[in-house]
């Protein structure tokens, strides 16, 4: 069974979290995940920074779902 | 005597005691007292145990029921937390055996692999620890419990085969009401 220690200034214990066998490889996976979104992320940036991308391929949200639209439609006709 | 009788009870009431009644042949009454190399501080079930960066421990939605929609059924997911003292400086080792058993059965109904720990002793420049202590935490992440019926359970935990101590909790079926449409 894999663990990791935990010592801190605020704690006299010394911590030991276990993982389940098995279960580390998902845990370490889902880590990876969060990491990759800071609680410190401006998201008012990363979203006008997704409109400037949109604008600049000329994409709008009525664009996109024309698209997928047009996708299912083709879809439907060769399925026939 | 008076003192004696103190003492015994100072050291039962820090629970590091136990205490072993037998009779010898000309029927008095003997104690045998050892010294326990651990005390429970603490044992939680919870839903989540988060750990800060700085160490601090974050315990989110501590039970003691589980309720289950079906049985035999299983609880998905639970964190089991426990934390002890251990006084024997001699101890760098410890191996923790935990299995839950029901109300009245002798044979546990899942036991989890031996958990193996090894001490690293910290330097501890607080005053408000004493000499020749050092608190151990565990935090396990229990997934899919199985359980065949409602009732009474314990989590038992022990170290180097002396039992720290269980947690008492109780397993439910939860009743729900067929809505016909």
């Amino acid at each position: 069974m894999t663990y990791i220690t935990i010592t801190g200034d605020y704690t006299s214990s010394i911590w030991f979290k276990f993982y389940l066998d098995g279960y580390s490889d998902q845990l370490n996976l889902s880590k990876r995940v969060e990491t990759s979104f800071s609680p410190t992320t401006d998201w008012e940036k990363v979203f006008a920074l997704g409109d400037e991308i949109n604008k600049g391929l000329d994409f709008s949200e009525r664009n996109i779902m024309d698209e997928i639209a047009s996708y299912r439609k083709s879809k439907k006709k060769s399925s026939r | 005597m008076f003192l004696c009788y103190n003492i015994i009870l100072y050291y039962i009431n820090c629970n590091r005691l136990s205490i072993t009644y037998f009779w010898l042949n000309n029927y008095k009454k003997c104690i045998i007292i050892s010294m326990s190399d651990f005390i429970l501080n603490f044992i939680h079930l919870c839903d989540e145990a988060i750990f800060s960066r700085e160490g601090k421990l974050s315990l989110i939605g501590i039970f003691d029921v589980v309720n289950l929609v079906n049985l035999p059924g299983s609880l998905v997911k639970a964190v089991l937390i426990c934390n002890f003292t251990v006084f024997n400086q001699k101890i760098n080792a410890i191996k923790l055996n935990i299995s839950i058993t029901k109300e009245g059965e002798r044979i546990p109904i899942f036991t989890l692999p031996p958990v193996n720990i090894n001490i690293v002793r910290k330097q501890n420049h607080s005053t408000n620890i004493k000499d020749g202590e050092n608190k151990i935490g565990m935090s396990l992440q229990l997934t899919n419990l199985p359980f065949k019926s409602e009732g009474t359970y314990f989590i038992n935990v022990s170290a180097n085969e002396e039992l720290l101590g269980h947690y008492k909790f109780n397993v439910k079926k939860i009743e729900t009401k067929k809505q016909v449409n």
